[in-house]
């Protein structure tokens, strides 16, 4: 190690990006390393101030103090405030407006009490990227003009408990140039924060995972998403009643829809999906989960087709079956890519021709077989599996897989091997690698790759 | 493919081949090549930096202009490629900070800083960061033999100013 103090002839905007990686109160801390140091906190370009990283009791005089500070800053663009005690509301209050008057970029708050935000002064003409998670929430009068944040392009709001589904509204609407909204909604203990409505022209990223099984009058009752410039859609949700979307160019869907019945043992809860795979249908990219699969055979009354579909993923479940994947398969006559987590699934007479469930009584058996099989109309190249522990199952899959996707070139197999057992590893690996480059395939041009 | 090359040379008089797109990762030198229309014949001299620095400035330029290539192909790949190449990446950035004295480590920063490579810059602050991150300020002195020039008292009315962070 040097005996030379090269460290401190680094430039000061330097070691402020060097300061501006560690959380505040370690960057503070070095103000006593030497003279050198003393006020180069002026130089961050992001303050984390999470009041248990030090002593909380100080941690409203070190705020007020650090703002002050960085007052004539023209580096500084996020402001990231993570409460875990309660402080004085009114100090909390200067800071926030402090930040917006200021023109940061980037504004987290995250507090474990409830601390409503005056929305009257919550606007910002330099937002780029809000986050609001916990006990924050909105409330009171609309900015002048109803625009929050103009020029706003990510908002995430985790568990933000807005005080009427209209303030939620209006403020998704005050962010006129907004591309990507985040919701995240998974605690029982407020009533339903979000009512089932994304309306906004802009968005061109969605994300809402809403997990509310304790509203089950409110979550159902129905969705809405109206965002016609969306490019991306990310939805975890139970099903709702009715849904009513408008998607326009959708590139990508990530759905994982769950079912009550899984729930609650209720004969009359029931959900449509039908407008929501309607409204996704020209997509490129399509994942689902297990519980999608579910859904989607049962509460989906016409499968449309997805004629741009380039990419399906599914993942399995053992108490899940694939029914309804022999009718996603036909209705995608442009599928090139099929990617599957996971063999295994529920055992189920409905899988039709697409898998090696096999129904029960023999004449029914005989029928299938003599009906063309769905893979065999498949223009699949590229099938990806992970996860694959080479049960005879899973062989017979494979098999199938194999013996009936024509235009199969490559295949990609990620064998999933206890490692506990650590003798037999590389024998059973090379086992279950052998036993499948042994299945007879009936693209010449098929290459099985494993990792 | 084959790409334009051009040379660079550093304050200590070594010439450096490098292929134009690589040496485009320094806003200073593609601004170079754009504004001032670098002759192909003639070395651009760089009289801040070092042969041995020039040399790893290039050397990480070259490996990170095949990963921005990658990029634009992203939409095909799946997840589990993206991480593993990530992952590649990261692994290779790793190795590369992990080999270098510190010394050698603030020479690249600020080459990093005048050359205005901005992927470089935040590599190497990160590095230093997470040298810092867990340390106390003593220990952090002995790192980077830096000297207190305080007096007891102006030590104390410090810690006093940032009761918070010394908490």
């Amino acid at each position: 190690m040097g005996s030379t103090d090269l460290i401190s002839s680094l430039p000061d905007e330097v070691l402020g990006k060097i300061l501006s990686l560690l959380w505040t109160n370690r960057a503070a801390s070095t103000s006593v390393l030497s003279k050198r140091w003393r006020h180069l906190l002026a130089f961050v370009d992001n303050l984390d101030l999470r009041d248990a990283s030090g002593d909380h009791r100080f941690f409203c005089d070190f705020v007020d103090r650090t703002l002050a500070l960085l007052r004539n800053s023209t580096t500084v663009k996020r402001f990231s405030l993570d409460c875990a005690f309660q402080h004085d509301d009114s100090r909390v209050d200067s800071w926030i407006r402090t930040v917006l008057e200021r023109g940061f970029l980037e504004l987290d708050l995250k507090t474990v009490g409830l601390h409503c935000i005056d929305t009257e002064f919550f606007t910002s003409n330099t937002l780029v990227k809000l986050t609001i998670c916990d006990g924050f929430y909105p409330d009171g009068r609309l900015p002048p003009g109803g625009v929050f944040f103009p020029a706003l392009k990510t908002l995430s709001l985790v568990e933000v408990a807005f005080s009427c589904p209209q303030m939620y509204m209006d403020f998704i609407y005050g962010c006129p140039v907004l591309e990507e909204l985040s919701q995240h909604n998974d605690d029982d203990t407020y009533p339903p924060p979000w009512n089932g409505v994304v309306s906004n022209p802009s968005i061109k990223r969605l994300t809402i995972h809403h997990n509310g099984p304790n509203h089950r009058e409110e979550c159902h009752h129905g969705c809405w998403l109206l965002t016609p410039s969306l490019g991306y859609l990310d939805y975890s949700s139970y099903v709702a009643k009715q849904y009513d979307v408008n998607f326009g160019s959708l590139e990508e869907a990530r759905l994982d829809l769950r079912s009550w019945e899984r729930l609650i043992d209720d004969e009359d809860i029931f959900g449509d999906v039908s407008n929501l795979v309607e409204g996704i249908s020209n997509v490129k990219t399509l994942h689902l989960s297990s519980d999608s699969l579910e859904v989607l055979h049962l509460y989906c009354d016409t499968m449309p087709m997805f004629n741009n579909l380039l990419t399906l993923s599914f993942e399995s479940d053992n108490e899940k079956g694939w029914q309804v994947v022999p009718l996603l398969l036909t209705n995608s006559p442009n599928l090139q890519t099929l990617v599957i987590k996971g063999l295994v699934h529920q055992v189920t007479d409905r899988c039709g021709d697409f898998c090696v469930c096999t129904p029960k009584r023999k004449t029914k058996r005989k029928k299938m077989e003599e009906r063309v099989c769905c893979l065999s109309t498949c223009q699949v190249k590229v099938l990806n599996i992970s996860g694959y522990q080479g049960t005879c199952r899973e062989l017979k899959q494979m098999r199938r897989f194999l013996g009936n996707l024509k235009c199969l070139e490559t295949v990609n197999v990620s064998v999933k091997v206890n490692h506990l057992e650590d003798n037999d590893f590389s024998d059973r690996y090379l086992r279950i690698t052998d036993a499948l480059m042994n299945l007879p395939r009936v693209s010449s041009n098929c290459h099985i790759h494993f990792f | 493919m084959s790409s334009n090359m051009i040379m660079l040379k550093s304050s200590d008089g070594a010439s450096f081949e490098i292929e134009e797109a690589a040496a485009r990762k320094s806003k200073i030198i593609a601004n170079m090549i754009e504004v001032e229309c670098v002759d192909e014949d003639k070395a651009i001299p760089l009289q801040n930096v070092t042969g041995n620095i020039l040399a790893l400035v290039i050397e990480y330029c070259n490996k990170h202009i095949v990963d921005d290539d990658d990029d634009v192909a992203t939409e095909e790949a799946s997840e589990e490629e993206e991480e593993a190449k990530k992952k590649k990446v990261d692994d290779w950035e790793a190795e590369f900070m992990n080999s270098m004295s510190l010394e050698t480590m603030f020479e690249l920063l600020l080459a990093a800083n005048y050359l205005n490579i901005k992927s470089l810059i935040d590599l190497v602050c990160q590095t230093i960061a997470n040298n810092i991150k867990d340390k106390t300020p003593e220990e952090v002195r002995k790192i980077f033999s830096i000297e207190n020039d305080f007096t007891p008292e102006e030590e104390e009315e410090i810690r006093k100013e940032n009761a918070w962070a010394f908490g």
